[in-house]
């Protein structure tokens, strides 16, 4: 029977021979990966990771987060209060289009500052590559549906009408809720999305099968 | 079919996750069948407390920070939610408080998730397990109630200096929307990440089920 119990390497309990301490979950297979291999085999006094120090940076990066949501909205908002006339039913449209830019170009400016060889050919490539987004991504298509929008308007209009009737019929007879659970169910599930291919990317060959 | 295969176990930071079928079951019916239970009580005539409390505190803050000198019309003989009224105002000045400005469907919705949340049957992660939904429960909805209290709040002031109803209502309903949404995700993922794993696990009992098929 006593061949049957090991003693977990983190609780010290005597626990059934197995993959996994019954006590307190943690591996008890030598050569897995967990975490106290690093304790295993570490150098006698080298400096551990602080955890506290990712926290806070994660903290920080969330910080960040929150603030430029604030700033695109706000931003939005003092433009209408200001007098520029922006339909309601557009606002969502108009604050993602402005929140996924800034994220974008956000992005762009930090990578180019956190990298180590940051000098004036980086910053003026970062600058190439906003200005790129702006005209690529944006401008041109802008000023081509702008020229050509005119010329097949006719088209455009039936075409446009044709899918609102599509939807209208489509959603005849269902009650849809407003628009604010809908955008809350789809941020969650996008962002749980997100944060379950995380744990896959981490964790993908730590499955053990029983 | 999942039942012959060789359960998985997910290892992460050190602990380790399993879930039992049944527990998934409830996950994936449970939730929006609870929400809809859960907002369908809501809008019952008992639960109107809930909106008549909610009015006060608007109010509260209202005349507190802007001064407006709002107060609250409650009709306690008839099925009407009720309304906080604006003197002064430019127009109407009326404001029923309904399921949709108390986020009633957003509230359903985070209550029956972290109610259906299932807990890892490793001994690891089930000690705490209950304590952990509570907090992250108790947190989760004084958190969104405070935003929503504060989003109603400057939505009222913001209209009453002559920004469009429809305008603001949309602004702050896209901010609120986020906010609530990263805030639910960063409390979940710090308190009961067995949400985010169970979906995981989830997915690799049918990815390995239809693997083995082929």
């Amino acid at each position: 029977m006593s061949e049957d119990k090991i003693i977990c390497g983190k609780c010290g309990k005597k626990v059934n021979r197995a993959q996994y301490c019954g006590e307190c979950g943690a591996s008890l297979d030598k050569d897995s990966k967990s975490k106290d291999i690093h304790n295993k085999y570490s150098i006698p006094g080298s400096v551990k990771p602080s955890k506290k120090k990712g926290g806070l940076k994660l903290g920080f990066r969330i910080l960040i987060f929150f603030l430029i949501i604030g700033v695109v909205n706000l931003f939005i908002t003092a433009i209408v209060m200001n007098g520029f006339d922006i339909p309601g039913s557009q606002f969502a449209l108009i604050f993602f289009s402005i929140f996924f830019l800034t994220l974008i170009i956000g992005g762009i400016v930090w990578l180019g500052i956190e990298h180590p060889g940051f000098d004036f050919e980086g910053a003026s490539a970062c600058a190439y590559v906003l200005f790129a987004i702006v005209a690529i991504i944006i401008a041109i298509p802008v000023y081509i549906i702008n020229a050509i929008g005119p010329i097949f308007k006719a088209q455009m209009d039936e075409l446009g009408e044709s899918i609102s009737n599509f939807f209208s019929e489509l959603s005849e007879g269902i009650e849809v809720p407003g628009f604010e659970p809908v955008l809350f169910v789809t941020l969650l599930i996008a962002l749980s999305m997100f944060i379950v291919y995380r744990y896959h990317l981490k964790n993908g060959k730590n499955i053990i099968l029983k | 079919m999942i039942q012959n295969h060789k359960k998985p176990i997910i290892e992460f930071d050190g602990k380790s996750y399993e879930f039992a079928i049944p527990q998934m079951i409830v996950l994936i019916i449970g939730i929006p069948l609870l929400s809809f239970l859960i907002f369908l009580s809501l809008k019952l005539r008992i639960n109107y407390w809930i909106y008549e409390f909610t009015a006060n505190q608007i109010v509260f803050f209202l005349n507190s920070i802007f001064s407006m000198n709002s107060y609250i019309i409650i009709d306690s003989q008839h099925n009407i939610f009720p309304t906080i009224f604006i003197p002064n105002h430019p127009s109407e000045g009326n404001y029923a408080i309904t399921p949709n400005c108390i986020a009633a469907q957003v509230f359903s919705i985070i209550i029956s998730i972290i109610i259906c949340i299932p807990s890892s049957t490793t001994s690891s992660r089930k000690k705490d397990f209950m304590l952990r939904k509570i907090k992250s429960l108790i947190f989760i909805i004084l958190f969104l109630y405070i935003i929503n209290i504060f989003r109603i709040v400057f939505l009222l002031f913001l209209n009453y200096n002559g920004i469009p109803f429809d305008f603001i209502h949309q602004s702050l309903f896209v901010l609120s929307a986020i906010v609530g949404a990263l805030i639910f995700i960063i409390l979940v993922q710090k308190w009961v990440p067995e949400f985010f794993f169970s979906i995981y696990y989830f997915y690799y009992l049918i990815f390995k089920s239809k693997k083995t098929n082929i």
